[in-house]
């Protein structure tokens, strides 16, 4: 078997962890799937009362209270999936001094989800007479959803750009690809297949 | 002009309709084999590319189904479109440059031809034709159900035309949709997705700026009438509640990566140095654009519920309703020509891969050579699929264009995701595990949907399709010896 360039091993190693972490977080997820199969589903929505064309929410505690530990399942399962999986396109020991700031981010983006999730819940305890937390005009807990699990991602986007020669098709792999394509001429020219 | 706003924006929907049939035409002359049909001849350049990505994902599902799943369920839908950011990045980070080497390499005009390379499986290539063909049977259709829907809106508004029926306009859309794919295969698509893209981009902002403007108080006052009514259906997880818009943000986010009409794009491009530019293109387009999702759908749910516009007789109306009133006639006008470019565009792609896996993956797979004439057959196979995916839609009960999108994405997703990206990213997996995920998913999918069957905590189908077709693959691939992979695929995903 051709050992084609010498980062292959740590390569390796990489992918073997990621898949780890996928395998861990699809397995959470069906975890957290499989106990809402055994929850008493009080109904999510109903047709608004007034307008036909609209759904009205039913009482925003009672809805989230049988779900709530589930719903904190699978946010966990997704994420450990989510990384995962971005550790196979970018691998971060390939990163050097990035890496550090590659793993605040997905800190961050798994703390802003579960802020989004707790700030709801408290939210949702809140009685119907209660002032709510309103944030640039939105509720705090959608300001959140939309600044937060919206816009901090595309901090990965920036990863992508910045590590892209160097991680991505950096010059080793050039050569290697650049190497495939020419043993193929070759071989075709004496008809054996590569 | 408000009293020829009709008028104007019939126009210019008429004179955008003429543009991209001229664009049809002019790439009929560029197509002159099967590669330049179906792969454009792999010269896409970075910007129209990057366009033609995030067009394919907005399309008709976007700018009709988005808004009217906001003014129906509220916030909850939010999370289709918040995702974008992990989608984009999933399907560039992990098949950007995987798929475009592999196309080099196996000079493959199809995602089926890319995955019988990985898989050196006819079975894995047929079914995953297949899974492509049912999912574009429910894409296309809601293709063809939003052009109808925007359509009636805007003809019957016209005080000198008779009044038409939904079924007369999609007769309609059928006949432009098959005459633009007929002739130009996926160049047109591109150019034209390039051109609506930019457009839409811009029209976008100007739409949510109105949006602002037509509700007293911007966005605090639509967040204040709509919490006045439902606190929750302006919460961050809206009527549907928590576990269905989780379902959603992860069937959207890792479900991109599995949409055939986007990620072939990828085997499109110059050079693999290009996904460097394509991925922040796409996202920085898409993340304008989808201010339309928002600002149309929660100014409608808004306007209706304070009273200042009728309730609307379906929600799909939205987006229609929203700039034929409270739009400017010329910006109205622009983006429903728009709009049309886009979702001939995105149906021109889906009619472009489904005529792709009739004739030439599933003969292929089924005989181990292609048809003969596969350019002809690919033009007549084109008329088939569309007359069917009308059929589909008029006859499936399904009657919001966002969830019948989501049907078909859903169905992309579980079938393609685990076969595809995990499998192009993992020499472990065997063609036996990519036949079972394809069909498991197919099953799940199809027979929730066949007999009605209802999910818990409204969780969406394809979500669990696409849980259990991944959990599958790496299931049956660990158990099962590794594969023995040709030498230029193995020495390619060690890349």
């Amino acid at each position: 078997m051709p050992e084609p360039y010498s980062q292959n091993t740590e390569l390796e190693r990489i992918k073997a962890g990621s898949r780890l972490c996928i395998l861990l977080g699809l397995l959470v997820m069906l975890l957290a799937v499989g106990l809402l199969f055994f929850l008493q589903d009080p109904g999510q929505s109903m047709l608004h009362p007034v307008f036909s064309s609209m759904r009205h929410a039913t009482g925003a505690w009672e809805r989230l209270l049988p779900v709530r530990w589930a719903s904190l399942l699978f946010i966990l399962g997704m994420l450990g999936f989510f990384y995962g999986c971005m550790a196979f396109g970018i691998p971060g020991s390939l990163m050097g001094k990035g890496l550090f700031w590659y793993l605040v981010c997905c800190v961050l983006f798994a703390a802003v989800f579960y802020w989004t999730a707790f700030s709801h819940w408290s939210w949702a305890a809140l009685g119907e007479e209660e002032a709510l937390p309103v944030w640039f005009g939105m509720p705090a807990p959608t300001f959140l959803m939309i600044a937060g699990i919206w816009g901090l991602p595309h901090v990965f986007t920036v990863f992508y750009v910045m590590q892209f020669r160097k991680t991505v098709w950096n010059r080793e792999q050039q050569e290697e690809f650049a190497e495939l394509l020419s043993d193929m001429k070759e071989t075709a020219m004496s008809g054996d297949k590569i | 002009m408000e009293e020829n706003r009709s008028v104007i924006i019939f126009g210019f929907v008429i004179l955008y309709l003429v543009l991209c049939i001229t664009v049809g035409i002019w790439a009929l002359s560029r197509t002159r084999s099967k590669e330049d049909f179906f792969v454009a001849g792999r010269t896409l350049g970075v910007w129209v590319t990057s366009f033609a990505i995030f067009s394919s994902t907005l399309s008709g599902f976007g700018f009709v189904g988005g808004p009217g799943l906001v003014y129906h369920m509220g916030t909850s839908s939010f999370w289709m479109v918040i995702c974008a950011p992990i989608g984009y990045c999933f399907a560039v980070f992990l098949l950007g440059k995987r798929l475009r080497l592999l196309a080099e390499v196996r000079n493959s005009v199809s995602l089926p031809d890319a995955v019988a390379a990985r898989y050196k499986s006819d079975a894995a290539r047929f079914f995953v034709a297949l899974a492509i063909l049912l999912g574009v049977l429910a894409y296309l259709g809601t293709q063809i159900m939003a052009m109808s829907t925007v359509l009636v809106e805007i003809i019957n508004s016209l005080n000198w035309w008779p009044k038409v029926s939904l079924e007369f306009c999609m007769f309609i859309s059928v006949a432009v949709l098959v005459f633009y794919c007929m002739t130009g295969g996926i160049i047109a698509s591109v150019y034209t997705d390039l051109i609506q893209g930019a457009v839409m981009v811009v029209a976008a902002v100007l739409v949510f700026y109105t949006c602002l403007v037509v509700v007293d108080g911007g966005m605090a006052g639509i967040f204040e009438i709509i919490m006045l009514d439902d606190r929750e259906a302006a919460g961050p997880f809206g009527t549907q509640g928590i576990m269905t818009s989780l379902s959603w943000y992860f069937l959207f986010a890792v479900g991109l990566c599995g949409q055939p009409h986007i990620i072939t794009k990828m085997m499109m491009t110059r050079r693999v140095d290009d996904c460097q530019t394509i991925l922040p293109i796409s996202i920085a387009s898409y993340t304008l654009a989808a201010l339309l999702w928002f600002g149309i759908g929660m100014a409608m749910r808004a306007l209706v519920l304070q009273g200042t516009h009728p309730e609307l007789a379906h929600p799909d109306n939205s987006a229609a309703e929203f700039l034929q009133h409270y739009a400017n006639p010329v910006l109205a006008g622009i983006v429903f020509a728009g709009l049309f470019a886009a979702i001939m565009s995105t149906a021109d792609g889906f009619l472009n891969i489904g005529a792709a896996a009739l004739v030439h993956d599933m003969p292929k797979a089924l005989t181990g050579r292609p048809l003969g004439e596969e350019l002809v057959w690919a033009r007549i196979a084109t008329l088939g699929i569309a007359v069917s995916a009308a059929l589909f839609v008029l006859y499936s009960g399904e009657n919001m264009v966002a969830l019948l999108g989501a049907l078909g994405w859903g169905t992309f997703a579980a079938a393609l995701v685990p076969v595809v990206v995990l499998g192009l990213n993992w020499r472990r997996g065997t063609a036996a595990a990519a036949v079972a995920a394809v069909t498991v998913s197919l099953g799940i999918n199809l027979g929730v949907e066949l007999l009605n069957l209802s999910t818990p905590f409204g969780m969406h189908p394809g979500a669990l399709a696409l849980l259990a077709s991944l959990t599958l693959y790496i299931g049956i691939s660990l158990a099962s010896p590794p594969p023995v992979l040709d030498r230029d695929i193995d020495r390619l995903m060690r890349i």
